[in-house]
């Protein structure tokens, strides 16, 4: 090995030990509530990662996706829930093909729950929004719809005596 | 010892990623429909969250390798680059060109759409990232790097512990019930077997944050208690993959293991 590259390989090494440690450090800094927005806001390829599974509130229960369409004659259906989850399987352990989707979509309620709550006046634009708008108006219908609209509810699915609760109903958006 | 060498350690960290992304890999091309343009893991609405997304003339490749069907081509080489990782030659498992390759690839996907994602993606980004970044630089960079990825894994436990130890619902078993009565996540005979033993719930419930918060012991811990620690980590993980269907969990997360026994044979006590 040549006399230079034996400097070159030492500060490449002191570099990514340096990275290594603001990683770490950023990974500690996001846990404080005042600087995780700003961690956030600057982290687009999530390398700084949310340690907090099911903690401190996890979610209970089960959300549920619906919509409902008006049709050309002004003829509204019912509500239609969107059904993703699949039945668990003991084969789930090694192979679980459904459940991204089903993240996908509890991600996006998810989202949408706390958007609802911080900014209701820029909803509509919201990538929640937008994303759940979008599934709800590919879902292959009988007959085209003029205008459709997407509800959420949440459910103890298990506990069938506690009535679902709505948490959002979306305004009737033209297709 | 066992993984008292840090590049033999490193190998077997990736393999175990590698098998990992190899089954996330093949999940998501099974159940692609999910990343078409009108389905939940939208590009088309994923790249409107932030306007470098769209922009050219970055947008324009990135609409060349996210956009659908070609994300799929996308998905079809990260899996195959996994199967080598997880079984192919030491040269390439720890070739950095390689393992740059699958961070690479493993980021763009994530940056494709905010939804979909979990704790296991993340760890899959930490291993492969920091074992690009140490494999390139060599050296001792490698045992850094094997430091970096045992501290993550202590600090996801204890985090993930320490909050749910702030939670009434927690202390008293209760989320316990509401989890496993979920559809997402839960287990209906283990819900309905927890909702009738109250006692039961809370213990395990306590006994479940206690463990994670004391995780990060394991790097100070006698060798006997440290090793039946990380045995402890590996049941936990395949219980939930049974339980939960967190079955990524238990690669992605046991992956980092052998840097943990690395740090306890390392630590010189």
């Amino acid at each position: 090995m040549s006399s230079t590259m034996v400097p070159v390989r030492h500060v490449l090494q002191w570099g990514v030990a340096g990275c290594y440690v603001v990683w770490f450090l950023l990974s500690l800094a996001v846990l404080v509530p005042k600087f995780m927005p700003y961690i956030r806001a600057m982290d687009g390829f999530l390398l700084v990662p949310g340690w907090k599974f099911f903690a401190p509130n996890p979610v209970q229960g089960d959300y549920h996706l619906l919509y409902r369409d008006q049709l050309a004659d002004g003829t509204v259906t019912e509500w239609t829930e969107v059904t993703l989850f699949q039945r668990r399987r003991w084969w789930n352990v090694a192979w679980n093909p459904g459940k991204r989707a089903n993240k996908a979509l509890f991600d996006a309620i998810q989202d949408l729950s706390d958007e609802a709550r911080r900014n209701p006046g820029t909803l509509v634009g919201s990538i929640s929004y937008l994303t759940l708008l979008n599934y709800v108006s590919s879902v292959e219908r009988f007959a085209p719809p003029a205008f459709t609209q997407f509800m959420l509810l949440h459910s103890f699915s298990l506990f069938l005596e506690r009535e679902p609760q709505l948490v959002f109903s979306s305004e009737l958006h033209s297709l | 010892m066992v993984f008292a060498d840090a590049t033999e350690a490193l190998m077997w960290i990736v393999r175990l990623a590698a098998i990992g992304v190899l089954t996330v890999s093949l999940e998501t091309l099974v159940q692609r429909r999910v990343l078409r343009d009108e389905n939940l893991m939208s590009w088309r609405v994923g790249s409107l969250r932030q306007v470098y997304l769209v922009r050219p003339p970055f947008g324009r490749w990135l609409d060349l390798v996210l956009g659908y069907p070609n994300v799929c081509g996308m998905l079809v080489l990260r899996g195959l680059l996994a199967a080598v990782l997880a079984a192919g030659p030491r040269a390439l498992v720890l070739s950095p060109w390689c393992l740059s390759a699958m961070a690479l690839m493993l980021l763009l996907f994530t940056v494709r759409n905010p939804y979909g994602h979990d704790g296991a993606d993340q760890m899959a980004i930490i291993i492969f990232t920091s074992a690009a970044m140490a494999t390139l630089a060599g050296g001792w960079a490698v045992k850094a790097c094997l430091w970096f990825l045992g501290l993550q894994i202590c600090l996801a436990y204890s985090t993930a512990g320490i909050a749910k130890a702030t939670a009434r619902g927690w202390l008293d078993g209760s989320y316990l019930v509401g989890i496993a009565a979920s559809q997402m996540y839960g287990h209906q005979e283990a819900a309905l077997f927890l909702s009738r033993e109250p006692l039961i719930s809370r213990v395990l419930s306590i006994s479940i944050f206690t463990w994670e918060s004391l995780f990060p012991l394991v790097l100070v811990a006698p060798r006997p208690v440290a090793y039946a620690m990380v045995a402890s980590g590996f049941l936990f993980h395949l219980s939930n993959g049974f339980l939960m269907g967190l079955n990524d969990f238990l690669w992605l997360f046991v992956a980092t293991y052998p840097a943990l026994l690395y740090c306890i044979a390392a630590r010189g006590f």
